[in-house]
């Protein structure tokens, strides 16, 4: 069974009595460890598929499945419980609490889980110190550069031991250089330790670097390309 | 850390969190100040009271308290005084013969309350002693002398050594006539008492109604107000067939205002209170619309509504509190510094004394009223924070994070 | 001018939740305000009206030296046809003749001092309103020769209708004044002192009684409308000479003119301490007003308005929000406490029953003077106005430039 399963996906907005349609019949499966993007022009439904993917919103027909649930049915607040556990979100606009430092970032997702204090604590340190930001611990976002409150934000949404993580445009904020480094260490979490990224972009650059390539225009997969093929690792 | 995730959003913004805690020091602070004025007014009037003529407690037959007849006197009142003065707590006793009479001058006459005693005893009760501005406090005169309010002798038009005419009807029935001498004139706080009671020797009553000496009051003074309970009890218990009543019972005036000055500050509290809570909404709706996005972020993550909701209502709370303590210490702070020297009203001299309140006042507040104060600023707090609660839990997480 | 009329107030309703939210705080702070004071004057009001109504009317004549003496000897004789001149002045409602003093009162082996008063029964009923207070027997009647007496005075004296009282003082010029008199009827008065003392008769009896005929110790004149005292008093003042005084009520009562001062001198602090709280909650609003609008300001001077432009504009929008919340408060204010002035809140509880056995109505009273509503009206305003500094100050310490790139 694949990590992501989308059966039949569609989205429509009521706007003016006519319906819109976002999205219209999405299939697709997203295995574990995969590293994919989704690309598409605006307007083509990426936004509204991500949020459906990350339990932010629900679909008006089909099913998603997520490692077994199905989820398209949760109340709202079931979802939330939902991507406490199973999902971790990277923003465009990094979107770190301001008044917390790089540490406590980290460990605010492990509050919300009720993780004891020693366990936040021990497990913030190591994914500061895995994103290269060991140094960084007690700053404020105010006080990091953009690509490295974007390395808090990626370090942020590990801390829950999510199933996949999600990242919207996680670039699109980082000039080239630093928008690189992100990737390497994207890449880098996700062979060391077979985190699942799905992430949507318009950067060619980050396009190239993707294991697949979801392309979706007008509501639809326009092509599902599979550039490197997942080795699983059994046991 | 949801606590200090609050406490530091209260400061986000300094400057809207300091123009709201002001206000609500200010507030606050301003209205114990005004409140624990007031209440002192309240107690120098109570105390000037219960120095003037109350006492802390009074013992009278029955009937006394009924028909204020000069036959309802107490029986063997005389022999209580030694038993009573042997209590514990009690300082000083004095024993008082009371007739309602009429006092007349040459040009003319007034309705008084005539009150034989012994004045050494009654100087180590009540502060009528005290109080002489004029003459002395029986001394100069060897037959029948008088002390007077200050109204009464303007009323009559008398002067020191005047003469007065006082009659009243005897134990028989018969009206008594009889002549005394003005030895001192006393003021108080109080000009109705000044205008209605005359201060003569026990022993001349006597001679006048030539009867075996009779008391109708029994006048109490305590080393402390504390003791009181405890004492009229033990009173109430020894002396059954006599009413025993304390201060508070013998001038249910003045637990009236005291009960309409509590009720009034009240409600000016709850004035201050509800322009505050206006205030703070005010202050944490604008807080919540200036920080949609990171609110949708932290719901996106998987923090439930429920936990947003109550940062909400804690960052109200401590803001609230913070200004509701620094409030609280101004006003505390404020009485405590006035209450060394008190303070004087004498501009208003005249209107306070017809009630009998004392122009000098030292402001106090009951202890009891912090706490409850401190948990309206909580319930304040939390009703303010209701409304913009309700909205930052209202948010779409994903439009949240997209639209601001 | 008329330009930035017009886009201040465009400018209103562009953003119309803004307008509401800061029209609304100052909405709150004129209701509030307005709230306290109309408690505070009504309840001045119903202290003045019911002393004026108990014991001295609003204006009062008497003999020279009367009200310091209280001496029959300072009684007088007024002409009928100036009595008659008096109540046709505009503004005076009645005249009521009386003529008081004190005396013993005894029955059995019972004496007390009480104090007697003759009175006109007719013009009483609408003043005194004795008839009411009956308990039993008989009101009186111009010639009554029979007394009423307080209820807490018959019970002293344990007399019932019908049994006569020994009454005993002094009349007019020292003459001893005795006579035995039938009580006539029982009135239950409300004031506890007043209902163990008081003994009413019949003018003629009384000047009978104390050798003092034709001879009265007042005359109190009511009016409708207390804010003509003054003037009724002078009209009053020209049908006597230097042998007469002519007092109102603040004159004969300055101890209630200057409780009402003290009490007011607490009103005003506390109104004082109101204002501080809503002034500060009007200017965080406006604060936050306007460094929300940071970028908007930073375009428009980068697209060439001119600050001073701009400070007017927003300097007008305050304007007219402060007065729109100003209207809106006195606008919902006024019914509401019109409302109260004619239902007043009633108190309930032990504090009631405790008013009430000292004869005061327990009730709240409110006040809708316009005095009041012109005074909060422009006080807000003012607070209002004076939050318009901030904006002032803001745009015109703005940078354009760091403004647009918040």
């Amino acid at each position: 069974m694949a990590l992501i399963e989308l059966f039949d996906l569609q989205k429509t907005y009521n706007e003016a009595k006519i319906p819109v349609y976002a999205v219209k019949g999405v299939n697709l499966k997203i295995e574990k460890g995969e590293f994919t993007a989704i690309v598409g022009p605006s307007g083509s439904g990426k936004t509204t598929l991500l949020n459906m993917i990350g339990g932010l919103d629900q679909p008006t027909e089909g099913k998603i499945v997520v490692d077994g649930t199905d989820i398209s049915t949760y109340k709202p607040d079931e979802l939330i419980n939902f991507r406490l556990h199973h999902i971790g979100f990277v923003f465009q606009a990094y979107n770190l609490i301001p008044v917390l430092t790089a540490k406590e970032n980290v460990e605010f997702i492990m509050l919300l889980q009720n993780l004891s204090k020693s366990e936040r604590e021990e497990r913030a340190k190591e994914l500061l110190e895995a994103v290269g930001l060991g140094e960084r611990m007690n700053s404020r976002p105010s006080e990091l550069s953009g690509g490295q409150q974007q390395r808090v934000a990626v370090a942020r949404s590990l801390a829950s031991h999510p199933s996949f993580v999600l990242a919207d445009e996680p670039t699109a904020n980082l000039d080239s250089v630093t928008a690189e480094a992100l990737l390497d260490l994207m890449e880098d979490l996700n062979s060391k330790f077979e985190m699942t990224f799905v992430f949507s972009t318009h950067d060619s650059k980050v396009i190239k670097r993707a294991h697949r390539v979801v392309t979706l225009e007008d509501g639809k997969i326009k092509s599902d390309e599979i550039r490197k093929v997942i080795v699983k690792n059994e046991g | 850390m949801i606590f200090m995730l609050a406490w530091k959003n209260v400061w986000r913004n300094k400057k809207r969190s300091l123009i709201i805690l002001t206000a609500i020091a200010l507030g606050l602070g301003c209205g114990l100040f005004a409140s624990g004025t007031m209440y002192g007014m309240w107690d120098s009037t109570v105390n000037a009271a219960i120095d003037r003529d109350l006492s802390h407690i009074q013992i009278h037959s029955e009937n006394f308290k009924k028909e204020n007849l000069i036959g309802n006197y107490i029986p063997d009142g005389l022999e209580l005084k030694p038993q009573i003065e042997k209590m514990n707590g009690v300082k000083a006793v004095s024993v008082r013969t009371i007739i309602e009479g009429m006092a007349a001058s040459a040009t003319s006459s007034s309705g008084v309350e005539i009150k034989g005693i012994i004045p050494d005893e009654e100087q180590r009760v009540t502060s009528v002693a005290a109080n002489i501005k004029e003459g002395k406090y029986f001394e100069g005169l060897s037959r029948n002398p008088v002390v007077i309010g200050r109204e009464l002798a303007k009323k009559l038009d008398l002067k020191l050594r005047s003469k007065i005419i006082l009659s009243f009807q005897g134990p028989d029935g018969n009206i008594i006539y009889a002549a005394f001498r003005i030895a001192g004139i006393f003021e108080t706080e109080s000009s109705l008492f000044d205008k209605s009671n005359v201060f003569v020797r026990q022993q001349d009553l006597f001679s006048l109604i030539g009867s075996k000496p009779i008391v109708h009051e029994i006048a109490v003074r305590l080393t402390t107000v504390q003791i009181i309970d405890q004492v009229v009890n033990k009173l109430r218990n020894k002396y059954k067939d006599l009413s025993v009543e304390t201060w508070q019972q013998l001038a249910p005036e003045l637990s009236i205002s005291y009960e309409t000055l509590d009720f009034e500050l009240n409600i000016f509290l709850g004035i201050i209170l509800f322009a505050l809570l206006f205030g703070i909404t005010n202050t944490m709706l604008m807080s919540v619309v200036e920080r949609m996005r990171e609110l949708g972020v932290l719901m996106a993550v998987g923090m439930k509504r429920i936990k947003v909701f109550t940062l909400i209502i804690f960052e109200t709370i401590m803001l609230s509190i913070t200004g509701g303590i620094i409030g609280m210490i101004l006003g505390a702070l404020s009485i405590w510094i006035t209450a060394q020297k008190g303070i004087n009203l004498s501009l208003f001299a005249q209107g306070l004394s017809s009630y009998g309140i004392s122009s000098h006042l030292f402001p106090t507040l009951p202890v009891s009223y912090y706490p409850v104060l401190f948990i309206m600023i909580i319930v304040t707090a939390v009703v303010s924070a209701v409304y913009p609660a309700i909205k930052a839990v209202r948010l779409n997480p994903a439009t949240a994070i997209r639209m601001y | 001018m008329g330009t930035y009329l017009k886009l201040a107030w465009r400018n209103l309703w562009r953003n119309r939740k803004r307008t509401v939210i800061a029209a609304s705080s100052v909405f709150f702070a004129v209701f509030l305000a307005l709230a306290m004071r109309s408690m505070q004057k009504g309840s001045y009001d119903f202290m003045i009206d019911s002393s004026v109504r108990i014991s001295t009317g609003y204006i009062q004549v008497h003999a020279k030296d009367y009200w310091d003496k209280r001496s029959l000897d300072k009684s007088m004789v007024l002409d009928p046809e100036v009595i008659s001149k008096i109540s046709k002045l505009p503004d005076v409602t009645l005249v009521i003749p009386r003529f008081e003093t004190f005396t013993l009162v005894s029955h059995g082996n019972a004496t007390k001092v009480s104090p007697i008063v003759g009175i006109n029964p007719d013009k009483e009923r609408t003043i005194l309103k004795l008839q009411e207070k009956l308990v039993s027997g008989k009101y009186l009647t111009g010639s009554s020769k029979g007394v009423l007496i307080g209820q807490g005075l018959a019970e002293l004296l344990k007399v019932g209708v019908g049994d006569s009282i020994v009454l005993y003082g002094q009349g007019f010029h020292a003459i001893t004044a005795a006579a035995l008199v039938p009580v006539q009827g029982i009135i239950k008065l409300p004031i506890p002192e007043m209902n163990k003392t008081m003994i009413y008769c019949s003018l003629s009896y009384a000047q009978w009684l104390y050798s003092a005929p034709g001879r009265l110790t007042s005359l109190s004149i009511m009016i409708d409308r207390p804010n003509r005292l003054d003037e009724v008093r002078s009209e009053v003042k020209k049908f006597f000479d230097d042998k007469y005084e002519v007092m109102t009520w603040k004159e004969m009562t300055p101890e209630l003119v200057q409780s009402i001062e003290v009490d007011s001198a607490g009103g005003i602090i506390m109104l004082a301490i109101l204002y501080i709280v809503i002034g500060f909650g009007i200017f965080g609003t406006i604060m936050m007003m306007t460094t929300e609008r940071t970028k908007e300001f930073g375009i428009l001077i980068a697209v060439g308005m001119k600050k001073t432009k701009l400070i007017m504009v927003t300097t007008i929008e305050t304007i007219f929000i402060s007065l729109i919340g100003v209207f809106a408060g006195i606008v919902i204010s006024y019914p509401i406490l019109l409302y109260f002035y004619y239902h007043p809140i009633k108190l309930t509880g032990e504090l009631a029953e405790a008013m009430l056995a000292f004869g005061v109505e327990p009730i709240m009273p409110f006040s809708i003077a316009p005095g009041i509503f012109i005074a909060q009206f422009w006080t807000v305003l003012l607070i209002a106005l004076l939050s318009a500094w901030y904006p002032f100050r803001y745009v015109h310490k703005l940078k354009a430039v760091e403004a647009i790139r918040n």
